[in-house]
């Protein structure tokens, strides 16, 4: 398609009236019919690679999603669009939903569904009757085992695409080593795949580092630097109940200021009202876990602050590169003192089954299958044997993959559950020992006393573009004088309840209330 | 307050009758026939589904709470079953306890709501000339129902926001500062996203729980005054048009009501359906409570009914289990709920 009709269309449907870096080679790959990995940086509108793609094909475009909420967010921000033709299939939909949507396929342009249900054979089966002219993997180093979130249901993907009769394909991803983007192409079993790959370090974020002795202490900074910049800030925290915490010590130090907390044990309206809050500037600052922060376009965020350690470079990487989309100088400072290592790694246990834990589901699914009994339901499972729903999605991935578990049902022997239960324990201590490696190269960057820029970027790309400000705490930094664009929002909010409802309501001065 | 209000009031009701699951259950508003005829049997209708999203675990940590306030304690008979300490009498007798209509307008009074929020996101929008905005509300059926009713509303939107307005300001007039200002704080408008419920408990100095049940108790009644003085209030009664979700009963206690007027017996219904007898005799049971003059003298007769009936004055209590005890053998259990079903009527 001629490069001035793209642009023409890219006003037509997003209403932008230019691509940003990647995404117009991208879309020019994919309508050609071209296989690509796309490695773009947090925050460079990843999505419009295959939205706009979808409404310019023929047939459907899936999109696989990790992270329901997100597709959900998606989904209703391109309907508030009017982008036509847009939906979504995940397991909050009950049965008689999903069946409308699958039995609808060729209505639709943009389908986002997530990777557990269309790996559902019963699922599958539908999509042979429609022609799928792209398939995108969003979040693709999931699909890895070693990109930094591993999701079981991903591997299951070529098959898919197998069934699907090999559509072109799209995998993209933000922060990925050249490892994890060589397994991706290797799981996708699609050599040829091309890359595109941009670098993800970004010019304008200054990075800062400081030890502290106690948290008390890491308050104090945080007021310290809130009370130097009135700027839009994001604060990450590992849990839920400091980020509140924390949200509400703020609100008091900044009465002048909005605060709030966000976190994924939240409901979704009042996530998506504190989402929608901050991008229309009604709020000033947000206490969050790592939970908040995807899929939000808000170009203004100038300051993000880790609280706690993050668990890999990767994650620091993306949810640092939430600030200052729009270009402007921006500041990433991570606080830490040396207690907080103990946090990522009780993370990290909990992102496993306890070998005990592993011992007592093998003897109850002896027990099942001796009474010819199916696999019961996800939620019985995880609080019976009280696992998270990461643990045993991890646990029963591996029980499908040997062969244990057949849709529902148990296949076993003495002697290959035997096999299967040590191979299970020793991947288990496999993914626990690489994840420590990570956050032992996290902390090792933390500690290093060379350039945080260099260091950081290292092991993704050879070089990075020279920093727009200072780069970094180690290279010298005058903490309180960055030039940050200041933004003091003007929030009208009524004490009078009258009167707010009056503002909502539009209602001018001139109706008697009597 | 509020919050813990209600658990007493309900402990008292049930008088060690019911678990506090029961309360749990009848609070979430779950949709099992014992639950209901639980809630019409202890008069505790009101209450029914006032809190769709309370989780078990703030549910129990409350009762915890209570407990280490003494405020109840556990019951003679049971560890689950609870009574309210003098202390707790105290301070239930206290409280002024705010209204609900949960069983009755709780539904509707939450549609109504719904549309109220999601309306006037439109309209204010639609004003200041914007089209693309993420609805507040999820629902389908509200969104469609915007959809449906807007033709009318059309070019009028600077005249409806200006009565809307009037009415809401009289509507919200007997409340108090604290219910009026979580009312108006939760509404959305154009570029001016309502406070989560969060937000509105940390701005108001109040409890979670609290801010969710005043914000439910307030729709209540704004529904309830809305549709007794239609007159008053023309466009929000138009926004509360047929929020009744259609009739209480589930579907398939519909279908078994159809065979019974076609004069199929218990069994011969179970069969046709392939249902168990049980599943049936919930059925009837559920239809005794929400069908006004529902016979239930084809599955008891007079004398079975008297039985039960005399059981339930001497035992001066609710329990199946012990009224099954005292009555002859031939009763059944299904026999107790039917009667039960209709003490209260």
């Amino acid at each position: 398609m001629a490069q001035l009709l793209l642009e023409k269309e890219l006003q037509k449907y997003f209403g932008y009236p230019t691509f940003r870096p990647g995404q117009k080679e991208i879309i020019q790959d994919v309508l050609e019919g071209t296989d690509v990995l796309g490695v773009l940086p947090t925050g460079s509108g990843k999505s419009v690679c295959y939205q706009l793609p979808a409404m310019l094909l023929e047939g459907l475009t899936i999109v696989v999603s990790p992270l329901i909420s997100l597709m959900i967010d998606q989904v209703k921000q391109l309907r508030a669009m009017r982008v036509p033709g847009v939906t979504t299939l995940n397991s909050f939909m009950d049965v008689r939903q999903r069946q409308q949507v699958l039995k609808n396929l060729h209505r639709y342009k943009l389908l986002y569904v997530s990777p557990e249900l269309l790996t559902h054979p019963a699922t599958v089966a539908y999509f042979k009757n429609v022609r799928v002219s792209l398939f995108v993997i969003d979040e693709a180093h999931c699909i890895s085992q070693w990109g930094h979130e591993f999701r079981p249901d991903y591997l299951k993907l070529s098959t898919v695409l197998d069934t699907l009769e090999q559509p072109t394909t799209l995998a993209l991803s933000a922060t990925v080593t050249p490892e994890v983007q060589q397994d991706i192409i290797f799981s996708l079993k699609k050599p040829n795949m091309k890359k595109r790959i941009y670098p993800m370090d970004r010019p304008n974020i200054v990075l800062a580092l400081e030890k502290v002795n106690s948290d008390e202490e890491k308050i104090e900074k945080i007021i310290r630097l809130l009370n130097t910049y009135t700027v839009p800030a994001l604060i990450y925290f590992s849990s839920k109940k400091t980020a509140e915490k924390t949200a509400a010590i703020l609100a008091k130090a900044f009465s002048d200021r909005h605060v709030t907390f966000y976190h994924g044990g939240m409901e979704q309206t009042d996530r998506i009202a504190v989402q929608q809050q901050f991008m229309n500037d009604q709020l000033d600052i947000i206490c969050c876990t790592s939970a908040f922060g995807m899929g939000i376009n808000k170009d203004n965020i100038r300051l993000i602050i880790h609280y706690h350690l993050p668990m890999q470079k990767e994650s620091y990487i993306q949810e640092a590169g939430r600030a200052g989309r729009d270009g402007e100088l921006s500041l990433s400072l991570l606080l830490f003192t040396n207690q907080d290592i103990h946090i990522p790694e009780q993370l990290i246990k909990q992102e496993l089954p306890e070998e005990e834990t592993v011992f007592r589901v093998f003897q109850y699914m002896t027990a099942l299958y001796n009474q010819g009994k199916p696999v019961p339901e996800d939620l019985y499972m995880e609080n019976q044997f009280e696992l998270n729903e990461i643990q045993w999605r991890f646990l029963k991935f591996q029980l499908e993959k040997h062969d244990m578990i057949k849709g529902n049902y148990i296949h076993l022997t003495t002697e290959k559950s035997k096999k299967a239960y040590h191979s299970i324990l020793a991947c288990i201590r496999e993914r626990h020992d690489w994840k420590m490696k990570k956050l032992e190269e996290m902390v090792q960057w933390v500690n290093s006393k060379s350039c945080l820029r260099e260091s950081l970027y290292a092991e993704f790309q050879s070089s990075f573009s020279p920093p727009i400000g200072p780069c970094c705490s180690r290279c010298g930094l005058d903490w309180g004088k960055l030039p940050l664009l200041e933004k003091k929002n003007k929030v009208i909010s009524y004490n009078d309840w009258q009167q707010q409802l009056k503002y909502i309501l539009q209602v001018g001065e001139d109706i008697e209330t009597e | 307050m509020l919050f813990e209000a209600i658990i007493l009031t309900c402990i008292k009701e049930l008088n060690e009758e019911r678990s506090a699951s029961g309360i749990y259950h009848l609070l979430k508003g779950k949709k099992g026939i014992q639950t209901v005829q639980d809630a019409f049997l202890f008069r505790l209708e009101n209450y029914y589904r006032i809190y769709p999203t309370l989780t078990r675990d703030d549910f129990e940590r409350k009762i915890t709470e209570l407990e280490r306030k003494k405020l109840i304690r556990r019951g003679k008979e049971s560890n689950s079953f609870y009574r309210l300490t003098d202390q707790g009498h105290v301070l239930l007798k206290r409280y002024k306890m705010k209204c609900f209509y949960g069983k009755r307008f709780g539904d509707a009074a939450n549609i109504f709501y719904s549309r109220l929020l999601l309306l006037i996101q439109t309209l204010t929008n639609r004003n200041m000339g914007n089209t693309t905005f993420l609805p507040i509300i999820d629902d389908r059926k509200i969104q469609y129902w915007i959809k449906q009713i807007y033709p009318k509303i059309k070019g009028k939107e600077k005249n409806w926001l200006k009565g809307m307005y009037q009415e809401l300001y009289n509507l919200l007039q007997p409340f108090s500062e604290l219910e009026k200002g979580i009312f108006v704080h939760r509404l959305t408008g154009y570029k001016r996203y309502g406070l989560s419920i969060e937000q509105l408990a940390e701005k108001f100095s109040q409890d979670r729980h609290d801010v969710i049940l005043l914000l439910e108790s307030v729709k209540h009644q704004m529904y309830v005054k809305v549709n007794k003085e239609k007159d008053l209030y023309p466009h929000l009664s138009f926004v509360s048009k047929n929020s009744i979700p259609a009739a209480a009963l589930t579907e398939s206690a519909k279908t078994t009501y159809r065979l019974l007027q076609k004069g199929y017996g218990i069994e011969q219904i179970a069969s046709i359906r392939k249902l168990k007898i049980n599943t049936i005799h919930d059925h009837i049971v559920e239809l005794a409570i929400s069908v006004p003059d529902f016979p239930i003298e084809p599955f008891v007769s007079p004398e079975e009914k008297m039985e039960i009936v005399q059981a339930i004055k001497r035992l001066n209590s609710f329990k199946l289990k012990d009224i099954k005890n005292v009555v002859p053998d031939h009763i059944d259990y299904f026999q107790i709920r039917l009667v039960l079903s209709n003490q209260n009527k």
